[in-house]
């Protein structure tokens, strides 16, 4: 990393906004979220399995991002920092959602009930394939194959080495391609 | 949908059904007003934080609110309580001074004086008494 490396204007903007913000300006940490929140809400989403959950691990995450950015150094990347500490939330909703349904039956876990295309089979079996792989192995399939983020950079969201990534991306695919195979090969 | 694919575009290794299937699944809305509410209701979240935090009372907030005279009243108060304590605790060193003093002098005294019983033999003494003994206990007067 040179010093003489180019700096987007784009960077240089949410630097601006970053340091503001940090100075106790409300309506540059609200810039903060109208550039994030749309890039926060699809990590969250790729590790929880609701989208209510996703917008609770969204506004989570916002939440501590806020009450945390005075120790945030305006020369990191001011998104992978955030995508951490939303990562992160949604982590923690995810930890307490298993804890709360542990009792109930893995078909009512995995039906996200407001999908209206839940009626079909092949997204039912996906929803519970989805289900019954763990949840970093699910976020990383949903981070790399939905988002298009690379090894390293899910290893950073997750705060997992790339290495790891790359064997859970593989595990997730033939964990889902077995799963979903079945009924493909049905007439 | 926010993600950094092309439309139709996929991982090379990934399976593309099955990619479909989870784009479709993990869709995020598509709708601006639900992210203009969305980033309302992220700003409402943080702004209530921070006034809970504002607002939310200390246990020394309250100083703030007193006046000169409640200043007198505490001051007083805290006075008596001190003069009380102090005086409690005089009293309880002084009896814990007395009852220390009486065990050491005790347990100088036993020192003192140790028991003749360590290595003594005991023997069952006999009286030699003398002939006119009973006379004498009888009529001890008389001698």
């Amino acid at each position: 990393m040179g010093p003489d490396r180019p700096v987007s204007a784009e960077a240089l903007a949410e630097r601006e906004l970053v340091l503001a913000a940090q100075a106790g300006d409300h309506t540059a940490f609200a810039g903060l979220v109208h550039r994030h929140q749309r890039r926060a809400y699809a990590v969250a989403r790729a590790i929880v399995l609701s989208h209510d959950d996703a917008e609770d691990a969204v506004q989570e995450g916002f939440l501590h991002a806020f009450r945390a950015l005075e120790r945030f150094r305006p020369e990191q990347a001011f998104g992978a920092w955030l995508h951490r500490i939303v990562a992160n939330a949604a982590l923690d909703i995810a930890r307490r959602r298993k804890v709360r349904d542990a009792d109930e039956l893995p078909e009512t876990l995995s039906s996200p009930h407001r999908d209206p295309a839940e009626a079909d089979e092949l997204r039912a079996r996906l929803s519970r394939a989805l289900n019954t792989l763990g949840e970093r192995q699910r976020a990383v399939i949903v981070l790399h194959d939905v988002q298009g983020y690379k090894h390293a950079e899910i290893g950073a969201i997750l705060g997992i080495p790339e290495g790891t990534a790359r064997s859970d991306l593989h595990h997730a695919r033939t964990h889902l391609r077995r799963q979903l195979s079945n009924l493909r090969s049905e007439p | 949908m926010n993600t950094r694919h092309e439309a139709g575009q996929h991982q090379p290794d990934a399976d593309p059904q099955t990619t479909e299937l989870l784009r479709a699944h993990y869709a995020a809305p598509q709708h601006e007003t639900y992210w203009q509410s969305m980033e309302q209701r992220i700003l409402q979240r943080v702004s209530a934080a921070v006034q809970d935090t504002v607002l939310r009372p200390r246990w020394w907030s309250g100083f703030a609110e007193f006046r000169p005279a409640d200043w007198k009243t505490v001051g007083l108060i805290a006075a008596t309580l001190a003069l009380l304590t102090a005086g409690a605790t005089f009293v309880r060193d002084q009896s814990v001074d007395a009852k220390a003093r009486e065990l050491a002098a005790r347990a100088a005294v036993e020192s003192a004086m140790p028991l003749p019983i360590g290595d003594a033999t005991f023997t069952r003494a006999r009286m030699h008494l003398a002939p006119d003994a009973p006379e004498r206990y009888l009529n001890p007067l008389d001698y």
